[in-house]
């Protein structure tokens, strides 16, 4: 990229960076000119990237050079979600989703049975006593403690009093110390990538820091 | 033909997918179920134009009622397609100078402000909502407050360099956080699972509606 060009974008990114922070103080029209422009270059993106990965190599090298031509079939049944523009027709667009929803379905029910509920209680299965650290001891019990407690929170066709009231009340504390963990992460990420939005605005941009 | 047979193809594509994951010693089984997942990919790529529309319907209704920033929905409108018409018939390929400028020196750099900038958001809503008031809003703030501070330098400093705010962060991760996050993900897991079934009987038949039938 030529010197040029680098200027451009390092005074571009600038004033995106600058008018998108903004708004943390206040609405305003460059503000709303800056998300608009964000908005609709990364839709425009999304589908001219789709383009290049996917309709493009389907149509040109597997339809036409390699004469792959039960791929017609997947082309059709992905342009008939455009019918539900077109009401008499609308009703053909339920076969795009139908087909979609059919291997989805079908794929939650064969794969993710496993990771997601076998092997997650599988590896709740922990020692709980006997490890040689007192404290792995602790953490294991509170761990399996924490996860069935929070199981039976979810169990909504039991009366939630006495035991299961005390039981369920436990997977409540655990899964609030959860969220919080998952907030306090969350935060901290963001303001990592704010910290480097004003590194580049202070150190690219004005040259003030190195 | 409307209705009866989406279902049927809903049904028929799930236990096909099924069976074909339990019987995987059959060659035909595979080959089939491999086109299906090219298939999917193909379907889903095709269909990319659906948010386009949607977008496109949005703004063109606020500017054809001229409401109020319509000038702006203009400007997303001519951002959209100008990206489109660039990509597709300008650059051509993915490492096109001008794609990869558009992408690093513009979306790139707008994606990380728009996300950062999430966190005065977030931080004010969360003073809002989690306001010491409850127990668990306090469990909730403490807990944040402790993966925050031993995240960061500052965590450390304020005990006189002693790293115990970092090492209860790493406990708490690893202990009650993952304990609860495995009970929803358990929960989740069996939701999903029977949402799945429901939508390959045919029981969940919410996304056929929207055609105006």
């Amino acid at each position: 990229m030529s010197e040029t060009m680098v200027t451009v974008g390092t005074w571009l990114q600038a004033f995106f960076t600058i008018v998108l922070v903004s708004a943390v103080f206040k609405d305003n029209p460059l503000y709303r000119f800056a998300e608009h422009t964000y908005v609709g270059l990364f839709a425009g993106y999304g589908v001219a990237l789709t383009y290049f990965n996917y309709i493009r190599p389907n149509v040109t090298k597997n339809l036409l050079t390699d004469g792959e031509w039960s791929l017609l079939i997947p082309i059709i049944l992905g342009l008939l979600i455009y019918t539900r523009y077109v009401k008499p027709v609308a009703w053909l667009s339920r076969y795009t989703i139908c087909f979609q929803l059919g291997i989805g379905s079908g794929y939650v029910l064969a794969k993710d049975f496993k990771p997601y509920f076998v092997d997650q209680i599988r590896a709740t299965f922990l020692p709980l006593w006997g490890t040689g650290d007192w404290w792995k001891d602790v953490s294991n019990i509170l761990f399996v403690v924490g996860t069935v407690c929070s199981l039976v929170y979810f169990l909504f066709t039991i009366q939630k009093k006495g035991v299961q009231g005390k039981v369920s009340l436990v997977g409540r504390y655990t899964m609030m110390i959860a969220f919080g963990a998952a907030f306090g992460n969350t935060v901290m990420a963001r303001v990592s990538l704010f910290l480097g939005r004003m590194q580049f605005l202070l150190g690219d941009w004005l040259g003030l820091i190195k | 033909m409307k209705k009866e047979v989406p279902i049927a193809i809903t049904f028929i594509l799930a236990v096909f997918y099924v069976v074909a994951n339990y019987f995987t010693g059959s060659p035909f089984l595979a080959t089939v179920k491999d086109r299906l997942d090219r298939w999917y990919l193909v379907v889903a790529a095709w269909a990319v134009l659906v948010g386009s529309i949607n977008l496109c319907q949005i703004h063109g209704r606020r500017i054809s009622q001229k409401r109020e920033g319509w000038v702006f929905s203009v400007w997303l409108l001519i951002c959209l397609f100008g990206m489109m018409f660039f990509g597709i018939f300008i650059a051509k390929n993915p490492s096109h100078p001008g794609w990869t400028f558009m992408y690093n020196q513009l979306i790139a750099p707008m994606n990380a402000t728009v996300y950062s900038t999430i966190v005065f958001y977030i931080g004010s809503a969360a003073y809002r909502a989690f306001r010491v008031r409850s127990p668990e809003a306090s469990v909730l703030l403490f807990t944040a407050l402790i993966m925050m501070l031993g995240r960061v330098p500052l965590g450390a400093m304020l005990l006189g360099g002693n790293q115990a705010l970092s090492q209860m962060a790493d406990w708490i991760l690893n202990v009650p956080n993952a304990a609860g996050m495995r009970g929803i993900q358990i929960g989740a897991c069996l939701g999903g699972v029977a949402t799945a079934l429901r939508i390959a009987l045919g029981i969940e038949r919410g996304h056929l509606g929207g055609t105006g039938e």
